[in-house]
């Protein structure tokens, strides 16, 4: 039997991009089921597990014959925690270990981060600043300016 | 010059805003807005917020006011 480990990951705050980060992985609809409640876990066997989750990959749909369920529990504060059994979270899945040798836990925070922080660029830049200035927060004549260092852009709104 | 900067890290998707130049009045709003549309966007909170003119001595506003926030 296979141990299960919870990880604390602050930065998963939405299903909707979190479902969208395990697509980008290869888990697309259909092989991720998504739950109002968490439902129990899996295991290798298929015998029924302590833990349960929110958002859970069956083992069928891992890409691992031998993989145990993986599951994603919403917590009470709105972040989501992976739980990954032992085995899951150091073998291949879809591909995942070949793309930098990243473990499953990094490679969704990285995909995350990345769906994440685009969307939050795209909306500062089409929703809030057009707001604000229709709103009078800041002056029509407000310059805007993307600028990219390093794995950081930066939008720059002056006047 | 009031400088408004948002800045994300591509690699965890997290953001923070600095506000330069504007008093602390000002900023609130600007702070309120970003702040409801990664709410909406992201189910961001903000994590972190801190203004200058709370370290005010005597009422006197700070030479350059600024406003920190992190999501």
């Amino acid at each position: 039997m296979s141990k299960y480990d919870t990880y604390n990951c602050q930065n998963i705050t939405s299903q909707e991009i979190l479902l969208a980060a395990l697509a980008e992985l290869g888990w697309s609809q259909g092989k991720v089921e998504v739950h109002a409640e968490p439902q129990t876990l899996l295991d290798w066997h298929g015998k029924e597990r302590k833990e349960k989750a929110n958002i859970i990959i069956r083992k069928r749909n891992t890409g691992q014959g031998a993989s145990n369920d993986i599951g994603f529990i919403r917590n009470a504060d709105g972040t989501y925690s992976p739980i990954v059994s032992e085995y899951d979270s150091t073998v291949t899945h879809f591909g995942v270990r070949q793309r930098g040798a990243q473990t499953f836990v990094e490679s969704i925070q990285n995909a995350y981060g990345q769906i994440a922080g685009n969307k939050a660029l795209t909306t500062i830049l089409e929703d809030t600043i057009p707001r604000m200035k229709l709103e009078g927060l800041v002056p029509e004549y407000a310059t805007v300016e993307t600028v990219t260092s390093g794995s950081t852009v930066s939008i720059q709104l002056s006047y | 010059m009031p400088l408004i900067t948002f800045t994300v890290d591509m690699k965890t998707g997290q953001s923070q805003m600095h506000i330069e130049g504007i008093s602390g009045a000002g900023c609130e709003p600007i702070h309120a807005a970003i702040n409801a549309d990664l709410e909406k966007a992201l189910s961001l909170k903000p994590t972190t917020t801190t203004d200058t003119f709370e370290h005010d001595q005597g009422g006197a506003y700070a030479a350059q006011p600024t406003m920190k926030a992190g999501w």
